[in-house]
């Protein structure tokens, strides 16, 4: 639409224009940053802490070192987390029980934030189909990722994909079954990419809560997107109190396929 | 009770109404009652709320809309004035014995137009009369105020005014008192009007050629209107010469006009026709042989005849056809209105008047993309069927009844995709809504004392959706998680609408008038725009299960002072708007091609309050006015902004206008307008965070921002025909936006190509200083 109406000025007038301005975007207030994605049966939990930067030059954005990070159970079961790197942080030996909620908080000494997860059932991955998809003389693949959802709770579903040792794709497709009716769902992974005979996948099947959710349904929407381009220019939904990010304990499964 | 109960109710209600009124045809103790119409005596029209006054009985009546009047006075003798701005008045003294009949041919007045700009029927009728929040436009005005590339148009014009405000340069639609433009109620010959611009917002689909009256109503909306939350613009067609055949047009910088009209039997009937297309598109093949653009043009038609049957019976046939055609590249996008109406008057006797009207309307938008490989068409659109019966009963000088009821049968396209891949695969998205609209009202002008009028009135309205069509039931993650299948016909969900309407006004003294109103409007038709702006592929959809009807309440009250006997108007206006049911969008909706459109809405309250000024010369050689707006409009919608009120896009604090007229000599005059408003409020990043590899930008609140605020001047010189030639024409030189001001049309960010690794906020203008001449010419 902007490119016609571009068209349309000038066709009209031959001189319509644009121009760089300054935009007061009152953006002083830095906030914390958490990444904290841990999957149930890892050894070693590891997050970065970072801080959101400015809008037009990123000044400000980077690693927090030297911060305060704790996870806790409900029981009361703490583990501190200690930096490794700057600002990546690590915890070992700090399992986590289906049905448990857990709180995280880390601090700057100047600012805090706060989050808590509940870790969800594990749902196994049943089976995997491709779709394929001719578009303009080129095979495409939807890869289809079949899972039995437990009952009776609502279930929260996430799917990645991984070939060619290239590292799991950071697919968009955040799955809710809030029907709770135990029968089988589909967690698709739309991918634009083609696959020849022979070629092993591997998919990744991520069950996680509610918060997980709500963030990776809206973050390939909100992520790389131009904020004037919207109807309603949005925030990623984050269960950070205090910050920005995601604090999420998930169930994985991990199903490797042969292409036919 | 069931839906077909109810019509009947309400069918019966009126017949009985309307048996009463005619049966009990009784008068006074020796009362008759004048009637007849009011007509120019050189073209044969009909003057649209003109004047006749008795002396004696210091009573009066206007004409209404097709120019009939009726006035019940004693018997006896009378002395008549009949007068219309513009005209010079005619004198009538009668012996009133029975009732009688008359219709007044009025002359053209020899005093300049400049020098009576303001319609008025009395000297003070501005004061004691009940619009409250209405704008009526004068078309001779119109042609004063310079424009962009020299074109008149009747919307630009209306923007000029107190809480009427542009959508903005580029964009379509206007706001009224923080409405958005899907609020608005736009009339042509009582067909609804769904998209009233050209060229995204440039021009409007009204030829000021072929327009006889406009009218927009704020606030004190009628009980006859109905339909939108807003305002209510209500344009009438000239129904061309009865006495002679004319030519007239004009040539512009990027668009030509052209307007033939004449009897087609003399002073019984006549036609018009009119015809404006753009041609810029002419030239870019070769200024630019290598430009990919396409197209880039809009034509429309209007057309209408009418014809006198007897001093009882007139019909009219009126239509109206417009296109616009944008390309560029592999992408097109096309709209357009066609229109048609078809009106019989009756006058059934000397104090009922009836009009009875079949319209269609249709709208479509289509944008499309085509390449070697696969191509989609995005189809949208609306298509109205409405019968009307409109009644005004002159019961007596005191009282003026209206009533009638309204049926509108509309079809909605709401979403057609088709695409096509390179093997031929095609895929389609159909969408269509059917649903009837049915209203009755009736109200009643009353003047109560000789300082106290009063209008009230009730209209009650009914919104059935119907099949074939399928229900859903949503999740809190708006997913589909139930359906429901209905037949052809077969009743989805209804509402039904009771609008209260109320206007007072008390004179103070002959020159000052305090007034009142307050209305309930429903709207059961909204406009979804997937955009920061209006375009011509948002979406007209009905209320469902899930979209409930927005209906909103507002309160006025103006202060009105007549200054030296109409030389200067002095007006105050304060209003108080709530929005009920209010629609915003889910956080990152999205509305292009969805299945379930409804889904991605979200709901809420609005409110908009203000006040208005407006200053304004009517005489004289220096004429014009000045307007300003203090107002603000807000929304507060469940899972945005926190939930907490937040500007609406069409929030605008601040708008000023001032317009100025100034006959140079007998035969310039010159013309300037400056504006001002705030900025739209837009929704800005305050900055962004990494998260697996990607960049994030994140926002407070919403519309938290503004856009840089608006200003320009404008500037025009008309040199004038000599008069009393066959051949006049005139000369009109205009310079749009004088201090050539960059007024955003847009803000976007991108990488900077001077500081990589850096975002920078661009501006998009449109239009810097723009000259055009333009030439208009009649015989």
């Amino acid at each position: 639409m902007k490119n016609l109406l571009l068209l349309l000025a000038t066709v009209i007038s031959f001189i319509s224009c644009e121009e760089v301005v300054d935009i007061n975007l009152h953006d002083g207030n830095q906030q914390l940053v958490i990444n904290a994605q841990f999957a149930v049966g890892n050894d070693s939990l590891s997050m970065p802490l970072t801080t959101t930067g400015r809008f037009t030059d990123a000044a400000g954005i980077g690693p927090i070192s030297n911060a305060s990070i704790f996870i806790t159970d409900q029981n009361g079961n703490t583990g501190l987390f200690s930096e490794t790197t700057t600002g990546q942080y690590l915890l070992v030996n700090y399992g986590f029980v289906t049905g448990n909620t857990y709180s995280l908080s880390a601090t700057d000494g100047v600012r805090t934030a706060h989050a808590t997860s509940t870790v969800p059932a594990k749902a196994m991955i049943d089976s995997v189909q491709l779709e394929v998809i001719q578009l303009s003389g080129f095979d495409f693949y939807n890869v289809h990722v079949y899972t039995v959802d437990p009952a009776p709770e609502a279930n929260y579903f996430r799917s990645r994909l991984s070939y060619y040792h290239f590292p799991f794709q950071e697919s968009s497709n955040a799955i809710a079954d809030v029907l709770n009716t135990n029968g089988v769902i589909d967690v698709p992974i739309p991918y634009g990419g083609s696959f020849f005979h022979g070629d092993t996948l591997t998919i990744e099947l991520w069950s996680m809560d509610e918060p997980g959710f709500q963030f990776y349904r809206t973050f390939n929407q909100a992520a790389n997107s131009h904020p004037s381009s919207s109807a309603s220019p949005f925030n990623v939904t984050s269960n950070v109190l205090g910050g920005l990010g995601l604090f999420t304990i998930y169930q994985r499964d991990e199903y490797t396929y042969i292409v036919d | 009770m069931s839906l077909p109960i109810i019509r009947f109710l309400l069918g019966t209600c009126l017949a009985a109404f309307l048996t009463v009124i005619v049966g009990n045809q009784s008068y006074g103790q020796n009362e008759f009652t004048i009637s007849g119409s009011m007509r120019d005596s050189v073209s044969g029209e009909e003057l649209i709320g003109a004047s006749v006054f008795d002396l004696t009985t210091k009573s009066g009546a206007s004409t209404n809309i097709y120019g009939f009047y009726s006035l019940t006075l004693p018997a006896g003798k009378h002395s008549l004035v009949y007068s219309y701005l513009g005209f010079d008045s005619d004198t009538l003294q009668i012996n009133l014995k029975q009732n009688i009949t008359k219709t007044l041919a009025l002359q053209t007045s020899n005093v300049r137009l400049e020098d009576v700009i303001i319609k008025a029927t009395k000297d003070n009728d501005r004061v004691s009369n009940t619009d409250v929040g209405i704008v009526k436009m004068d078309i001779k005005e119109l042609n004063a105020i310079p424009v962009l590339f020299g074109e008149k148009d009747i919307l630009n014009a209306l923007q000029l005014m107190p809480g009427i405000s542009s959508s903005g340069e580029g964009k379509a639609g206007f706001f009224v008192r923080g409405g958005n433009v899907g609020q608005n109620l736009v009339l042509l010959d009582e067909a609804t009007v769904y998209n009233p611009s050209h060229l995204l917002g440039f021009f409007s689909v009204f030829n000021s050629d072929a327009v006889k009256d406009v009218t927009l109503y704020k606030s004190g909306i009628p009980a006859e209107f109905g339909g939108r939350s807003s305002s209510v613009l209500d344009v009438h067609m000239r129904d061309g010469n009865l006495k002679k055949y004319s030519v007239s047009g004009g040539l512009g910088l990027i668009s030509a006009r052209l307007t033939a009209e004449g009897p087609i039997v003399k002073n019984k009937g006549s036609f018009i026709v009119t015809g404006r297309r753009t041609y810029m598109d002419l030239f870019i093949p070769l200024l630019s042989p290598e430009s990919k653009v396409n197209q880039v043009y809009f034509y429309d038609f209007n057309a209408k005849l009418n014809y006198r049957i007897n001093e009882k019976h007139r019909v009219f046939l009126s239509g109206y056809y417009g296109h616009d055609a944008l390309s560029f590249g592999n992408e097109d996008i096309n709209w357009g209105n066609a229109l048609g109406s078809f009106r019989w008057n009756w006058v059934v006797n000397e104090k009922l008047f009836s009009n009875t009207s079949l319209a269609f309307s249709q709208y479509e938008a289509q944008k499309g993309y085509n390449s070697p490989n696969s191509d989609y068409e995005l189809r949208s659109g609306i298509m109205d069927f409405t019968l009307k019966e409109d009644l005004n009963y002159y019961q007596n000088p005191k009282n003026t009844l209206r009533f009638g009821v309204h049926e509108t049968f509309h079809v909605y396209s709401i979403s057609k995709l088709e695409s096509r891949s390179v093997d031929g695969r095609t895929s389609q998205l159909p969408k269509d809504g059917y649903a009837t609209e049915t209203a009755i009202y009736a109200s009643n002008e009353q003047k109560i004392s000789k300082r106290f009028n009063a209008k009230y009135g009730l209209r009650l309205s009914m919104f059935n959706r119907l099949g074939p069509d399928i229900s859903y039931t949503y999740n809190a993650y708006n997913l589909a998680t139930d359906s429901t299948r209905y037949r052809p016909l077969q009743n989805m969900v209804s509402y039904f609408g009771f609008e209260p309407r109320a206007s007072i006004s008390y004179a103070v003294t002959r020159a000052i008038g305090l007034k009142a109103s307050y209305q309930r409007m429903y709207q059961y038709t909204h406009l979804i725009s997937n955009s920061t702006s209006s375009t011509p592929n948002d979406l007209w959809m009905p209320s469902s299960s899930i979209i409930k009807p927005q209906f909103s309440d507002q309160f006025t009250v103006s202060y009105f002072h007549d200054v030296l006997h109409g030389m200067l108007d002095i007006s105050v206006e304060g209003y108080y708007k709530i929005l009920h049911n209010a629609i915003d969008y889910e956080n990152g909706a999205n509305i292009v091609s969805h299945p379930n459109v409804e889904s991605q809405l979200a709901f809420g309250i609005g409110r908009a309050y203000g006040v208005e000024f407006l200053i304004r010369k009517t005489r004289g050689k220096l004429t014009g006015w000045i307007a300003y707006t203090l107002s603000r409009t807000e929304r507060k919608i469940a899972g945005i902004n926190n939930g907490g009120y937040y500007p609406a896009r069409q929030d605008r604090p601040h708008d000023l206008a001032i317009v100025i007229n100034y006959k140079v000599a007998k035969r310039w005059s010159i013309s300037a307008n400056w504006v001002y408003y705030t900025g739209n409020a837009v929704t800005f990043p305050v900055g962004y965070y990494i998260f697996n590899n990607r960049s994030v930008p994140f926002f407070t609140s919403k519309n938290g921002y503004r856009m840089p605020d608006y200003h320009r001047l404008d500037l025009g010189v008309t040199l004038h025909g000599k008069e009393n030639k066959k051949f006049h024409s005139d000369w009109t030189l205009s310079i749009y936006n004088v201090y050539s001001r960059l007024n955003a049309y847009s803000i976007s960010y991108q990488e900077s190509t001077t500081n990589p690794g850096t975002v920078e906020a661009v501006k998009f203008s449109l239009f810097p200083v723009v000259p055009s001449i333009n030439w208009s010419f009649k015989f």
